[in-house]
């Protein structure tokens, strides 16, 4: 008979997450706890030299002298730090030359998180890093990259072959002390991507890493590094995916950018770590520290979609520093059953003429709890800066929140500040109206969801983009109520 | 000729206060039926709960719609089942293009009778011949659902939905209002032209001016949610120049 | 001995309001710390040089008031010369329904038990709320009783003269079921220098009364104040409140208020004019507890010269609050390079069916549109002040009363 929410409701709780599975490749795993020896075993397993082990051994004292923040609008059990082990990686460990060596698991993995890598190689000319448990295990295109002089390898390797590149600019956007969980990163990290276009290069290419989360009681520190020379152009995508697990996984990044005079960086997330179940059980802590530092006449733009994590504390940052400078934030955050996210980005206007434009779109569903936090900051110096900032939060339940926290502090007075938002309930009318054109509500949603987050979705590449979708619609369609 | 909708004793309400208190009306293939009736006679109540509108509580009598008991089905059952409401206040729905929105919608109906839907080339034909017929100017199907059109581009847009659904029964309510002379005559001349001998149209409207290009063959006045008095097109150029009064005052007499 | 809150030296007179009251918010004291820079409520306030003053307490018997008074608006007076309820210069008409007191004079009722210190207890955490709680020295008591609507305004003057004073005054304002009334709440200083205003006002707006409060902040530019408002409202009632801050070094202001009954209309508004080195600060909170509720909140302000304005609204909507709307709108011109406008407009929502939006500006004015004027023969200065006559006219017009109107346009 008539098919209600509530028949909905049910058909879809009882659905799994669907990237849930988890590979069976033997780890090598450190134990658990974090200490000075600990660091050292990380480091020299990964055969690092004394900069790098000084540089992390700093990063823990840092660590340790610090309290984990309390501040965002989230509330979860704390995670115990000595019970994670820091360092996992898969099997085989020997370096791979080409996609064939992979282990077929990972690739099988691959497939069922709807990237087939053949096919990606073939017809989008993506050149994919995968990093599972934050350690790199295959990376495509890279003699293609090659000729161009780009490198786009694992961070470990970068560490090996491109010392003075890492040493000169890591820790540079984000210093160790910036907060918590960025200096326990300094202290851990086992992967990660790392980038350079030379100058005067666009990468013909996007440049794309899938992390994964795999080993139960891990947690994944990865750090990601991407430089643009002078005048070059590069966009980066990155998805995450971790198996169901009724454990908290934590997930603590760093991503630093630099885009010198001229220099273009457009840096896309789609972000679906394992949520936790339907009463709010398991799911991955996601934090991350991700800015990014302008030069002259320089552009980054970030765009993310956030469905997964059970607690998300993310806020991707410009710091527009060379006159000219742009700085873009393009968010569509969805949070439903027990998820919090407290994302939003940080805007800091330092050069001249310099511009920001921040769209966030929050859809809260059941009884999740989904925050817009984000700092607009005009310096002195910073003559005739514009900013435009949007932040739309849209309620699906009436046991969901929706919360919205934007500085604006402004100390110059040729700015230009406009912020605007609204919060709103999913249009009854709307979804009547559809239902009388013969679409149904499930479908609807589907529709006007979509429709509303539309600005930020077109932001995104196309491959990406019809995965954004579809994921918006799975991490909603139990929703309304 | 077969009986579209046949509407027994209809009430209605929203919240305690009862606004439909008793109608009767038989719609058949073919045929053009006016509802004319002063604000707050229940016109717009009565298009809601045929269209499916949760906020009004039907509390007695019928409506059987093709054979079917229509309060049994869902408001998108009932589009699929070929009803068609065009709005009064159109809805906008930012971010979803006018296109994409009605592709779903087909879609949606060719699954409900488990057909294969339009190919995309046959799906824009038909878009390209539709819309010329309400001159529905091509950057507005690309729009977002009504975002952003003006009052005539809106009720324009709802006969390009109408003429792409292909439905057995319409009904237009108050698709007059706001409208200016050529856009009503483009309005009607849509209706017009999709009218045929196997469907049928109910115009709901406070003026009898959109009665001059959509010529009914049967009018209705509603009245406290009652139809009090049914004539032919005439009746509605009566109302024209004698008001309302005469016929509520001899309703409100008996 | 003298009163230096840093190091948390009182000497001043625990309040005799209620001894239970005053000795748990003594407690409270102790235990909390002054706020800086790092407490999110208090994120740009700098307080040291007033932590670190020299404070004390004054009275005075006599004094002109004539130059507080507004030009041709007949009202009840009450009067309060460096925090002490002065009855020689108060002048209120008897009117049915209306008894204005002096606070302590009711300490005894049931009134007064049944509401003193309920709403601001919730906020003891605010050392400053705790400190006025427990060293309040005087203050107004009003009361409208049922039904009872009193047309002429209540005017409560708050006038200083003396220097380095510390004022904890404290109010209490009943308006009874169906009751109406209006106040003008005015806050000045004569010649003197360095005061500082803890001033804390409990207002309680009860089933389909109404109440609008008109706030003038004239105080000298070496003087602080801070200016609590704790609003309670119950169903079918209005209230609206209006700051116009027009002189001082450092104001910070609390509204705070509870919508704890279904159709309710709540109404902020307020216009700041930075100059020197004042710092403006502007914190409002609505909790909308209970459906079918509108509030909607207008700050503009204007900077000048080395000062810093500071606006943080917040509505809360909980969770079984449905079918509601919020509007926030905070714009501000910044004249000068030196000037700083730090604005946090937040929404916090645990409900579904609402209408919630805010929008915040900061910017200059149109280069064009005083080019224009001056084209047409207006000098640039003039220019000026006609835009920002323009720019604050929407605010102004939401002062009900002509006069009270024509009088903070003269002031400035």
């Amino acid at each position: 008979m008539k098919y209600t929410e509530d028949h909905l409701k049910v058909e879809l709780e009882n659905q799994e997450y669907e990237y849930g599975f988890t590979i069976d490749i033997e780890s090598d795993k450190a134990p658990n706890g974090i200490n000075e020896g600990i660091i050292r075993f990380i480091s020299a397993k990964k055969e690092e030299p004394q900069w790098l082990l000084d540089y992390r051994l700093n990063a823990l004292k840092v660590w340790q002298s610090m309290e984990e923040p309390d501040w965002a609008h989230v509330s979860y059990k704390k995670p115990e730090f000595q019970d994670i082990s820091y360092y996992s990686a898969p099997k085989p460990k020997k370096e791979l030359e080409s996609l064939d060596e992979v282990d077929p698991e990972i690739l099988k993995t691959m497939e069922r998180l709807g990237i087939s890598v053949d096919e990606q190689k073939r017809l989008t000319g993506v050149a994919v890093d995968f990093v599972i448990d934050s350690v790199s295990v295959a990376t495509s295109f890279k003699e293609k990259l090659g000729e161009l002089g780009i490198i786009f390898c694992s961070f470990s390797e970068a560490v090996k072959n491109h010392p003075e590149l890492v040493q000169k600019y890591l820790g540079t956007v984000v210093p160790t002390t910036d907060n918590f969980y960025a200096a326990l990163n300094s202290a851990v990290f086992t992967d990660g991507s790392f980038c350079y276009i030379p100058k005067g290069t666009r990468c013909p290419m996007e440049l794309s890493t899938y992390f994964r989360i795999n080993e139960s009681g891990t947690g994944q520190f990865e750090r990601t590094l991407l430089i643009a020379d002078e005048g070059s152009y590069v966009s980066y995508l990155e998805g995450c995916t971790a198996p169901q697990r009724d454990e908290n996984q934590l997930h603590a990044a760093v991503v630093e950018l630099v885009a010198m005079d001229n220099a273009e960086i457009k840096y896309s997330t789609v972000q679906n770590w394992y949520p936790g179940n339907k009463e709010g059980i398991g799911g991955v802590y996601n934090f991350v520290t991700k800015r990014g530092i302008c030069e002259t006449n320089a552009k980054i733009s970030w765009t993310q979609v956030e469905t997964g994590s059970a607690v998300t504390w993310k806020y991707p940052s410009c710091i527009l520093k060379g006159d000219n400078s742009i700085g873009e934030f393009y968010s569509v955050a969805v949070t439903n059953n027990y998820q919090q996210a407290d994302t939003g980005t940080k805007m800091i206007h330092i050069g001249k003429n310099t511009k920001s434009t921040i769209i966030s779109k929050g859809i809260s569903a059941g009884q999740s709890h989904n925050s817009y936090r984000g700092l607009v900051k005009i310096g002195k110096g910073a003559q005739n800066a514009r900013n435009f900032s949007q932040c739309d939060s849209l309620l699906m339940s009436d046991r969901c929140g929706a919360h919205t926290y934007p500085y604006i502090e402004c100390e110059n007075s040729t700015a230009h500040l406009e912020h605007e938002a609204t919060t709103s309930k999913i249009g009854e009318d709307q979804i009547f109206y559809c239902k009388q054109r013969g679409v149904s509500e499930e479908k609807a949603i589907g529709l006007i969801v979509n429709g509303y987050a539309k600005d930020v979705l077109n932001k995104l590449p196309m491959e990406f983009a019809v995965e954004a979708r579809k994921l918006l619609e799975i991490s909603l369609e139990n929703s309304v109520g | 000729m077969s009986t579209i909708l046949k509407i027994e004793n209809l009430q209605a309400q929203v919240g305690d206060k009862a606004i439909l208190k008793g109608i009767n009306l038989e719609v058949k293939a073919g045929e053009i039926h006016a509802i004319m009736g002063p604000n707050g006679s229940g016109k717009s109540t009565l298009s809601s709960v045929l269209a499916g509108r949760d906020e009004y509580e039907v509390t007695n009598g019928s409506a059987t719609y093709l054979g079917k008991d229509l309060f049994e089905l869902d408001p998108e059952e009932r589009a699929w089942e070929g009803l068609f409401m065009a709005f009064q206040y159109p809805v906008e729905i930012p971010g979803v293009s006018n296109i994409n929105f009605l592709r779903t919608a087909l879609a949606e109906k060719a699954n409900y009778f488990k057909k294969e839907p339009l190919s995309a080339k046959e799906f824009l034909q038909t878009v390209k011949e539709k819309s010329a017929l309400v001159e529905l100017n091509d950057k507005l199907k690309n729009r977002s659902v009504n975002v952003g059109f003006s009052g005539g581009e809106k009720k324009r847009n709802e006969i390009f939905q109408m003429a792409m659904l292909e439905p057995t029964l319409s009904i237009l309510d108050e698709t007059d209002s706001g409208l200016d002379i050529d856009a009503l005559r483009i309005v009607a001349n849509g209706v017009n032209t999709l009218k045929t001998e196997n469907n049928a149209t109910i115009v709901i409207t406070h003026y009898q001016r959109l009665l001059d290009y959509i010529i009914p063959d049967f009018v209705h006045v509603l009245f406290d949610g009652r139809i009090i008095k049914t004539g032919g097109k005439e009746l509605a150029l009566e109302l024209e120049e004698k008001g309302y009064d005469w016929l509520t005052k001899e309703a409100v007499a008996n | 001995m003298s009163t230096i809150l840093k190091e948390k030296k009182f000497d001043l007179a625990v309040s005799t309001l209620n001894d239970e009251i005053s000795k748990s918010a003594l407690a409270e004291i102790s235990n909390l710390e002054f706020p800086t820079r790092r407490t999110e409520n208090w994120r740009y306030v700098k307080l040291g040089k007033l932590l670190k003053q020299d404070l004390k307490t004054d009275n005075v018997a006599d004094l002109d008031i004539s130059d507080f008074l507004i030009p041709e608006l007949n009202t009840h007076v009450i009067v309060l010369v460096n925090g002490h309820y002065n009855e020689t210069l108060s002048s209120s008409t008897p009117s049915a329904g209306l008894l204005i007191d002096r606070l302590e004079n009711q300490k005894d009722t049931d009134l007064f038990t049944s509401h003193y210190n309920t709403l601001s207890e919730k906020h003891s955490e605010e050392i400053f709320t705790s400190i006025n709680t427990a060293y309040n020295q005087d203050g107004v008591f009003i009361h409208i009783d049922k039904n009872k609507h009193i047309e002429k305004p209540i005017f409560i003057i708050n006038i200083n003269t003396s220097s380095n004073l510390i004022t904890n005054t404290r109010n209490l304002i009943v308006i009874d079921k169906g009751a109406k009334a209006s106040i003008i709440q005015g806050y000045y200083t004569t010649s003197e220098k360095g005061n500082f205003n803890n001033s804390l006002t409990e207002v309680f707006v009860k089933q389909n009364a109404n109440l609008s409060i008109d706030k003038i902040q004239d105080i000298d530019a070496t003087d602080k104040h801070i200016c609590t408002e704790e609003i309670h409202q119950e169903k079918d009632s209005n209230f609206k409140i209006n700051t116009f801050i027009l002189n001082g070094e450092l104001i910070r202001n609390n509204v705070n208020i509870s919508v704890d009954g279904t159709n309710c209309h709540s109404e902020m508004n307020g216009l700041f004019i930075g100059r020197d080195s004042q710092f403006i600060d502007n914190h409002t909170r609505v909790d909308h507890l209970k459906s079918h509720c509108i509030s909607s909140e207008l700050y503009k302000g204007i900077l000048k010269d080395k000062s810093t304005g500071v606006f943080n609204g917040k509505v809360i909507v909980h969770q079984d609050a449905q079918v509601i709307e919020a509007y926030q709108q905070n714009n501000n011109v910044i004249l000068s390079d030196s000037a700083t406008m730090n604005t946090k407009p937040e929404l916090e929502i645990f409900a579904d069916d609402v209408k919630c939006s805010h929008g915040a500006t900061t910017g200059q004015f149109d280069e064009e549109a005083i080019f224009y004027l001056q084209a047409r023969g207006i000098s640039k200065v003039r220019a000026k002040e006609m835009l920002i006559g323009a720019f604050s006219e929407d605010v102004l017009a939401k002062i009900n009363n002509q006069n009270v109107r024509n009088f903070i346009e003269s002031r400035i």
